[in-house]
């Protein structure tokens, strides 16, 4: 695959500690790639799958959604249940054709700004590996 | 402990005890086991709690002409006298052997250990002046001496005690895990024979109560970094190491040496050597500077100073006296002949019976060894060690240290993300008295401004059900963690939100199948539009 192959990355960030991790990051001048758009929900439990067929329909080549760490929650359990529906969600993409890798669940607290960093880091570069998703016509900018 | 328990429950079985009900560690877990053989009894286990109370009953109903024994800790044998008064269960000559759960056991398991409160203790101090006069010849008062606490283990104290000079209620108390009648090891009524009002009690039931309220101050404190943990400055291992809150306590006129600054063997030192930053600025121990450490430690060179004439040497790393008085009160201490070196202190050793601090002084540029009396660590503050279960009961998040964290470092540094809950002092970040009483104070205000409303703006972020669409499938209400969906059943068979009570969450509106549920200001439209726009652009 070619080396300027720029996946698009949408992420969706939960309201009090993933997207208090990225805005960690920024503010401590953290530099990660600018390949993931982040849409912000108020809980990852928010997160409704439609979103997410929605935006590999629309041509993004991988989805992110982070949210608190387990038991961490701002309301209790929202983060739980995001799990379950994104696992559910992952076997439905595969039947789809669409690798079950495309689509990241992870926790990120509102003091992990490098954790945030790293995670865009390492799925930009997986998203990169896999390619662009097929059928929407490349991911090359 | 367990040795004594095993000793014990051997005991039981050579007796004829047919089997011995403990737990027992295997494949690496924890779980009930009926002990028969002696030989087994190598494997019980004491820890992590696991209930046996019905793994008691199961085994005496299916076996009620056998002789059991079992381990059981005080959880457990409550349990079972609840089950003996409503009569589902009979004792039948169990033989217990009684565990002690360790401190940290009961904080995992929440336990509200008995407090032995003496509500009509009058204060007379008749039993510890008792206690006092014959500790040594053993038939006083209270037999037992441990150390005490408050004085950083420096000094010693009896299991019935006033925790601290200044306590409130100025009142003695018995430390239930160590006072012989407590702990079931000797029936002992030193206490009951000499108190005149006849207020010890000794039997006090753990009491949970709820109280509802509008606001929760956080204000637990801190704890101070443990010095042992960094082997270079030998802490523990070598006599007249001390860290900062010890030497605290042996300035305190109500401390251990009243007041005097004396080493181990009761000298006064000549020489002492105060190292700052233990286990602060550190990448071995804490990173984050402990702030007020610079100070303390200046404090203490001028007591050293004022109450022995000895010789000091500050070894720092930078001196951040930042704040007013500060820089002068530093100026101060230089004038009065302490010397500063300023490099860390790298080692502290012992040659030929003299300790010997080596560092590096950063201004000469070369190594240098201090022979010194006293050695005295300044160390840092750390979280407390249970900031973490605190954390989690009352939903508040931790920065990367430990502390709790704030809704905003700059303007709303005492408020946490959670509605209703503030913070104050030390818990958020190390600081010292002056801004520890402001930052509370603040705290207290915003609680009262809070109180004083008389009534709560709510966000505006609620999740709204639209009536003509919901099929009342009823799958939003379990997944609500506020119970603020609710079946109104009086007008149509819907499902409806409670306002007040929704939080915003969402995690109704993305379950409902009909897609009824609306989140105010995170609608499904502006959402879908929102990754239409950032995939399209």
């Amino acid at each position: 695959m070619s080396r300027h192959f720029e996946p698009r990355i949408v992420g969706f960030l939960c309201n009090w500690c993933a997207y208090g991790g990225a805005d960690l990051a920024g503010t401590s001048r953290l530099q990660y790639p600018t390949n993931v758009d982040i849409i912000r929900v108020m809980c990852s439990g928010r997160v409704d799958p439609t979103f997410v067929l929605k935006a590999f329909q629309l041509g993004a080549d991988g989805v992110l959604i982070c949210g608190c760490h387990p038991g961490d929650c701002h309301y209790s359990e929202g983060n739980y249940k995001a799990a379950r529906r994104i696992l559910i969600l992952m076997k439905l993409l595969e039947q789809f054709g669409i690798e079950s890798e495309r689509l990241r669940l992870d926790w990120v607290s509102a003091s992990e700004g490098e954790r945030f960093a790293a995670i865009v880091n390492e799925m930009t570069e997986q998203i990169r590996e896999l390619g662009p998703l097929s059928g929407n016509g490349g991911g090359e900018k | 402990m367990n040795e004594f328990i095993i000793e014990r429950a051997s005991q039981l079985l050579k007796d004829g005890c047919d089997g011995v009900i403990g737990l027992r560690k295997r494949w690496g877990h924890v779980g009930p086991y009926l002990f028969t053989n002696i030989d087994e009894l190598n494997d019980l286990a004491l820890e992590p709690r696991y209930p046996l109370a019905a793994t008691v009953c199961r085994l005496q109903a299916r076996w009620p002409e056998k002789k059991l024994g079992a381990v059981l800790r005080g959880c457990d044998e409550r349990a079972l006298k609840k089950l003996e008064e409503r009569g589902v269960y009979q004792r039948n000559g169990l033989a217990t052997i009684g565990v002690i759960c360790s401190q940290e056991q009961a904080e995992e398991c929440n336990c509200e250990k008995p407090i032995y409160a003496t509500f009509d203790c009058t204060g007379c101090w008749k039993c510890i002046e008792k206690c006092k006069e014959e500790a040594i010849t053993r038939i006083n008062v209270c037999p037992i001496v441990v150390s005490n606490e408050f004085d950083q283990g420096l000094g010693k104290r009896k299991a019935i005690y006033i925790p601290f000079a200044q306590a409130v209620p100025l009142k003695y108390t018995r430390d239930p895990d160590h006072c012989l009648k407590l702990t079931n090891h000797l029936d002992c009524k030193g206490c009951y024979n000499v108190c005149e009002a006849k207020s010890v009690l000794d039997e006090d039931e753990a009491k949970e109560e709820t109280i509802e309220v509008g606001a929760i101050l956080i204000a637990t404190g801190h704890d101070f970094f443990c010095a042992s943990l960094l082997p270079q400055y030998n802490y523990g291992r070598f006599p007249n190491i001390i860290e900062s809150m010890e030497f605290e306590r042996l300035c305190s006129a109500s401390g251990p040496t009243g007041g005097k600054v004396l080493l181990a063997d009761g000298r006064v030192p000549e020489s002492v050597a105060i190292i700052h930053c233990v286990g602060s600025r550190d990448s071995h121990a804490n990173t984050y500077c402990s702030r007020l450490c610079c100070m303390h430690a200046m404090k203490q060179a001028h007591l050293v100073k004022e109450k022995t004439g000895a010789q000091v040497y500050e070894l720092y790393t930078d001196i951040r006296a930042s704040g007013k008085g500060y820089e002068e009160f530093y100026e101060r201490v230089q004038r009065e002949g302490v010397i500063f070196i300023r490099g860390r202190g790298a080692e502290v050793v012992m040659q030929a019976g003299q300790l010997v601090v080596k560092a590096e002084d950063t201004g000469l540029g070369r190594p240098i060894t201090l022979p010194v009396d006293l050695v005295i660590l300044s160390t840092g503050m750390t979280p407390r060690h249970d900031s973490e279960v605190v954390a989690r009961t009352f939903s508040i998040t931790r920065d990367r240290h430990g502390f709790f964290m704030e809704a905003h470092p700059k303007l709303r540094p005492f408020h946490t993300n959670t509605d209703g809950i503030f913070l104050a002092g030390t818990c958020q970040a190390p600081r010292d008295i002056p801004d520890s009483v402001a930052h509370a104070n603040a705290a207290a205000a915003e609680a009262l401004s809070l109180l004083s409303r008389g009534k709560v703006a709510i966000e505006p972020l609620v999740a709204e059900i639209d009536p003509e669409r919901c099929s009342a499938c009823l799958v939003c209400i379990p997944l609500c963690p506020y119970q603020a969906i609710s079946l109104n059943g009086k007008e149509a068979n819907v499902a409806e939100v409670n306002e007040v009570l929704c939080k915003g969450c969402g995690a109704c509106v993305a379950a409902c199948p009909t897609g009824a549920i609306t989140a105010k200001h995170f609608t499904d439209q502006q959402i879908l539009a929102q990754i239409e726009g950032v995939l399209t652009a």
